[in-house]
């Protein structure tokens, strides 16, 4: 079976007509949370069985009081009084002898311009399942409602099965309950012909005990001791009735103990939930404070980065031309020093002290050329020229001596700054590095943690769409809800012990009487039709009782393997990992993951078990389709939610291969990148996923709600 | 081929194993009886399983003399 076109008009989140085609392999949708995934799912499911999953409710018929969730509410909210609106999902089905056409619609008219959200503003013009196909001889036949749903049932997709074709990740735990052996021997039987070999058991039975009851009637003619027989007969018939009445009661408490494990199961969710809500909200509020104390840092650093760092930064690179510098003033320094000790007066050389002349001078002699001279004569007047001129250059060369001891005790001043400066010039390299690091890290952080607040957040807004925003105050009356039928489990697992028991008593007492009245000596020796037909009967029965003992134990074997050869083929990716294997214990029906070395007590975690059990159903799945010869074609709306992102390509890798189709709706396969979830699908194609979907939500900007967009499926691979 | 199709084939292939004086071509025609009722009762919601014993019981009379 292949689905191979697929138009959705009006039909919950898809507005208008949304058409698409379906290949053969895998058919990966893939969309991010509220883009329209399970609405996808719903209208595969709601046109094949007019039928609707709601979380916590399960499926749940469309009727005159919940049509308008089938409805799109932005072609609502748009509908006029007296406007007509169609939803219908049609959908191309090719099996191995013919083509479908399987048309689900419904089209409504607004009555009024009152709550556009209420069915009583509403009137239904008309509704109807249609399948339509060409018979042998060209005919084109169209099947409607009852007999259309009848056709699919019996002809293209089982109801029956579909559970475990067409199923939800949410729902796994309801189909394989790895702890409840019951979930699996349902599934087995209603993946095989078990279930039909246990009816016929049962209708043999029935017909037995009916040919016993006419054969005693003849035999109570022909006997000797009628009191006896007569007393057997009525006890024989008293434990008949009593077996059939405590089964009923069996059955019922049965009925009853599983409707209590869905509710226990249900409220466990819920509880989960709720405590998984809390500890989100906790996480987002610790988060949040996280981010804030993040922000602030690299608030601070930004502030530095205009302040301080743009100082320093100017310096940097400046250390090669202030050692330059440095080296200059050292040159001067010495300059200095040494001229200062070799010419302290700092007169040219050719120029004599004005001390020295004016001792010339006073004693009126030169003491250069040894002559005595008066006051006033030419020597006088040229010695003293010369103390003038020397007194005046002493004085200029004194000034000018002034400024270089100021301008080398600047240099001095300059020169003690060296190391710091220096120093501080080659930490500001790594005072860059330093910052750039810490602001990289802050940046890194801050992405970090925005990613997992959006996670977070996601997360929250699931779980308020699935149970509402005031889903904590609910929390004390689930929780004694909960108690409640925790209790109610006991009493009635108590009750069945009991009846089971009487069951086993009263089996074995009809037994025994049955014995006892067959020992009864006849009157004379005749063989009655009654106890031909019951060796018939009982051959039969026999033959159906080993024919679905053998068949069950061969569909266990080969679940298990094949479970086991999908799990190998999954986990071996990843080979550092603990993996494992699938056994499934053939009295209690409990699947357990054991270690490759047997080692049953391993505690599985959850991606563990929520793989063991996709293997099961696919093997399952697998197996039934090659057991009946039928091909089914699969859907699985979210099944990997808890699996890494290489663990669930693979699976869907196996999916690809081993059916031949499959519809894979999924939010796994995005990757958070520039702020952004996207779609790596490079990966996808080194996988060969080669018919890929993006669902998206267009219409709004922002704010979106489910009157203002809508979903859009666009090929993308 | 139909599910019952398949299951009369099934089951048919352990009559060879009966050791019983039992006519197989009977036993054949009894299982298929028994089929056929199985399915109408599963089709068909206002066949009852009453109904169903009454039909087959009447039938076995004909067939098992």
């Amino acid at each position: 079976m292949i689905i191979s076109k697929a138009r959705i008009k009006n039909f919950q989140s898809y507005y208008e007509i949304t058409d698409f085609n379906l290949e053969k392999g895998l058919n990966l949708f893939l969309g991010p949370i509220g883009a329209g995934k399970s609405k996808l799912f719903n209208a595969f499911y709601w046109c094949f069985y007019d039928e609707m999953y709601k979380t916590d409710y399960g499926w749940l018929p469309v009727d005159s009081r919940n049509f308008l969730s089938i409805f799109n509410k932005k072609a609502l909210l748009e509908a006029d009084v007296n406007d007509i609106i169609e939803s219908c999902v049609e959908l191309t089905v090719i099996t191995e002898d013919k083509t479908y056409s399987i048309k689900n619609q419904i089209t409504i008219k607004r009555i009024n311009s009152e709550d556009y959200t209420s069915e009583k503003n509403w009137k239904i013009l008309n509704n109807g399942l249609i399948v339509s196909f060409d018979n042998e001889d060209g005919n084109r036949i169209n099947l409607e409602n009852l007999e259309a749903k009848n056709y699919i049932d019996k002809k293209i997709l089982p109801k029956q099965i579909s559970k475990y074709i067409w199923f939800q990740g949410e729902t796994l735990n309801e189909l394989i309950d790895i702890k409840n052996g019951t979930t699996f021997k349902n599934a087995i039987n209603y993946i095989s012909y078990i279930e039909y070999y246990e009816n016929n058991i049962k209708l043999i039975n029935d017909v037995i005990r009916r040919i016993e009851k006419e054969l005693r009637k003849k035999q109570r003619k022909n006997t000797l001791n009628e009191n006896e027989f007569n007393r057997l007969s009525h006890e024989i018939e008293r434990l008949e009735r009593e077996i059939e009445s405590n089964q009923y009661q069996i059955d019922n408490k049965k009925i009853e103990l599983t409707k209590i494990k869905k509710t226990i199961s249900d409220i466990d969710k819920r509880l989960n939930d709720i405590n998984e809500y809390i500890d989100l909200k906790h996480k987002k509020e610790k988060l949040e404070s996280e981010l804030k104390h993040v922000f602030e840092k690299i608030e601070e650093l930004d502030k530095n980065k205009s302040n301080e760092f743009s100082k320093k930064w100017i310096l940097y690179g400046t250390n090669k031309l202030l050692e330059k510098g440095y080296k200059k003033l050292n040159k001067f320094q010495k300059w200095y020093e040494e001229n200062q000790n070799n010419n302290p007066t700092g007169l040219p050389y050719d120029i004599p002290s004005p001390a020295y002349l004016k001792e010339m001078l006073d004693k009126k002699e030169c003491f250069v050329c040894g002559n005595k001279f008066n006051e006033g004569s030419e020597h006088y007047r040229i010695i003293k020229e010369r103390l003038d001129y020397a007194t005046g250059k002493l004085e200029e060369i004194k000034n000018k001596n002034k400024e270089l001891l100021s301008l080398n005790n600047k240099v001095t001043a300059l020169l003690s700054t060296k190391n710091i400066l220096l120093n501080t010039i080659n930490n500001i390299e790594e005072y860059i590095k330093t910052f750039f690091q810490k602001y990289k890290e802050l940046n890194e952080r801050k992405k970090r943690l925005i990613e997992e607040l959006k996670n977070i957040k996601d997360e929250i807004t699931a779980l308020q769409e699935k149970h509402g925003n005031k889903m904590t105050d609910s929390f004390t009356n689930e929780k004694s809800k909960y108690n409640y039928n925790l209790d109610e489990k006991e009493r009635i697992n108590s009750i069945l012990k009991n009846l089971n028991n009487e069951q086993f008593r009263l089996e074995n007492e009809l037994m025994h009487k049955k014995k006892d009245l067959n020992n009864i000596p006849q009157n004379t020796s005749k063989e009655y039709q009654e106890e031909k037909i019951l060796k018939y009967l009982l051959a039969l029965k026999n033959i159906y009782e080993k024919t679905r003992d053998e068949e069950f134990k061969k569909l266990i074997d080969k679940v298990e393997k094949k479970a086991n050869d999908i799990l190998y083929k999954i986990t071996r990716a990843n080979p550092n990992v603990i993996t494992g294997k699938i056994v499934i214990d053939r009295d209690t029906f409990k699947i357990k993951l054991v270690d490759l070395d047997d080692n049953d007590n391993r505690d599985p975690n959850t991606g563990h078990t929520v793989l063991t059990k996709m293997c099961i159903i696919n093997a399952m799945v697998l197996i039934s389709n090659e057991y009946k010869n039928k091909s089914y074609s699969f859907i699985t709306d979210a099944p990997t939610s808890d699996l890494d992102d290489g663990t669930t390509k693979l699976y869907y890798k196996i999916i690809n291969d081993e059916f031949e189709q499959s519809i894979v709706l999924t939010k796994d396969l995005f990757v958070y990148k520039n702020n952004k979830n996207e779609i790596d699908i490079d990966s996808l194609k080194q996988f060969n996923f080669n018919n890929v979907f993006l669902i998206k939500k267009e219409g709004a900007n922002e704010n979106l709600t489910e009157s203002n967009s809508y979903s859009k499926i666009e090929k993308i691979i | 081929m139909e599910i019952e199709e398949r299951i009369i084939l099934e089951i048919e292939k352990s009559f060879e194993e009966i050791q019983e004086e039992i006519d197989k071509e009977l036993l054949k025609k009894v299982n298929k009886l028994f089929i056929y009722k199985s399915v109408k009762l599963t089709e068909d919601k206002e066949f009852s399983n009453r109904d169903a014993i009454n039909q087959i019981e009447n039938k076995l009379y004909d067939i098992i003399k």
